[in-house]
């Protein structure tokens, strides 16, 4: 009964980031790793988008994919990007959007996905509603 | 070796028999809407998993109930009531399994500190976050097994059906379940309240079905016959001992179960095995270790001895 209760007090604010991506990133900086120099046009599209969203100024931060992960998990970057697949073997350590539209690597297609911290659900939630924007 | 059961008892039988119909049907429903709205959320999975398990007990008893009264056969010469021992310790297992899973997965999630991801959908231009139709299908899953769970455990106690009791504790269990699959998605505060919580849920339902199990076993093992939510032995044992040796003075009393059905043995007190040269007579010799006693079953009993004289253990 106790938990029901706790459960229906938090649900206000439900979903929540239990790390507070988006209360930092909010009339702050969207830090973006970016896996590719420059990034395809649609992530471009869709992190200038996000950022625009939360009055954020959007911040790349270039480096080698381990390092960007590791960044990420650690939450000192708030987005990877760069021809993520939704097949990547860092899915297991990290959470992934909604599909931004296909891409081929070497002969399969798999769906193009961007990279944010586990369990950050507001984020998640806000990154999802501004891919879909941009590709419909 | 049909045996008559009171009127009302069969009359409890039959209830129990379409409560657990019933059960089928609403869980069938439940796993149904689990699927749909488990997407990729392990706590989901794990719901999921367990609402499953929870059908297992509804078909054994409907199937013990089956069998459990057919007449004896060449193949089954002492008939079938132990179709419900069976059952019980297949429904305690599963019950044990389900509370081993919930473990499982809130030691992972305490280890990980990871809290779910769940992203949203667009339902009819609506932005809907999964985690809100997780938990309503969780909710849904919770209601049922309330409602039958209440229903069953006085029926359970009136026919000792130790089946019905274990899948009363598993409507339990999926309740409990429900609510740390809650708890788990929207999150109650701090990052190891739902996995603690869930934690202490999933030893709630192993004591549950490891004490189940300890009954189960010591059934199978012809162990005295115990309580139906306790592994002690049940008070009926002493009364009819009692009763037995006052009628077979120099006798000692052995009692088993056989699903919900009693059998007493009356074994001389210094020891009921064959002797091995009778046993000779009676079989081939390279067989006879193998046949270590004879019984006789009674249908008139003599009168109790004027003396009490059996204190004998």
């Amino acid at each position: 009964m106790s938990i029901a209760i706790a459960a229906l007090l938090s649900a206000c604010k439900v979903p929540d980031d239990p790390e507070h991506t988006t209360q930092d990133v909010t009339g702050s900086v969207l830090k973006v790793g970016a896996l590719t120099d420059p990034l395809d046009p649609v992530e471009a599209d869709v992190v200038t988008l996000l950022a625009g969203m939360l009055q954020a100024e959007p911040e790349v931060v270039r480096g080698d994919p381990h390092g960007l992960f590791a960044q990420l998990e650690a939450g000192k970057i708030h987005v990877v990007a760069g021809r993520i697949p939704s097949d990547t073997p860092f899915a297991a350590d990290v959470a992934l959007t909604d599909p931004l539209g296909q891409l081929t690597l070497a002969e399969d297609t798999e769906d193009r996905v961007l990279a944010i911290q586990k369990g950050e659900n507001r984020f998640l939630g806000t990154l999802n509603r501004a891919i879909r924007e941009v590709v419909e | 070796m049909k045996h008559d059961i009171p009127d009302e008892i069969e009359k409890k039988l039959r209830r129990a028999a379409r409560l657990e119909w019933w059960s089928i049907f609403w869980l069938l429903t439940i796993i149904a809407v689990m699927y749909f709205a488990m997407g990729s959320s392990q706590a989901m999975k794990t719901a999921w998993i367990e609402d499953t398990l929870s059908l297992l007990p509804p078909i054994l008893f409907l199937l013990a109930r089956k069998f459990e009264n057919k007449p004896a056969t060449d193949k089954y010469p002492f008939g079938f009531h132990r179709a419900g021992s069976l059952g019980f310790f297949l429904a305690a297992a599963a019950l044990t399994a389900m509370g081993g899973f919930l473990l499982y997965d809130a030691a992972s999630a305490l280890i990980l500190q990871e809290h779910p991801t769940i992203g949203n959908v667009t339902i009819l231009k609506w932005d809907v976050w999964l985690g809100w139709l997780m938990v309503a299908a969780l909710v849904y899953s919770v209601i049922p097994p309330v409602i039958l769970g209440r229903m069953k455990k006085p029926l359970a106690h009136a026919t000792m059906d130790k089946i019905l009791y274990t899948d009363a504790d598993m409507n339990a269990a999926d309740w409990k379940t429900g609510l740390a699959g809650i708890a788990g998605i929207i999150g109650i505060g701090l990052w190891w309240a739902d996995a603690a919580a869930a934690g202490l849920i999933s030893f709630d339902i192993l004591r549950d079905g490891l004490r189940n199990l300890r009954i189960a076993v010591a059934e199978l093992l012809d162990g005295a016959p115990r309580e139906l939510d306790s592994s002690d032995i049940h008070p009926i044992v002493q009364t009819v001992t009692d009763k037995l040796r006052k009628r077979f003075p120099g006798h000692a009393v052995q009692m088993r179960e056989t699903g919900r059905f009693l059998r007493a043995s009356v074994v001389p007190a210094n020891g009921a095995e064959l002797d091995r040269g009778e046993a000779g007579k009676l079989t081939s010799d390279d067989q006879f270790w193998r046949l270590v006693a004879v019984g006789r079953q009674l249908q008139d009993l003599p009168e109790p001895a004027e003396q009490d004289g059996s204190k004998t253990a």
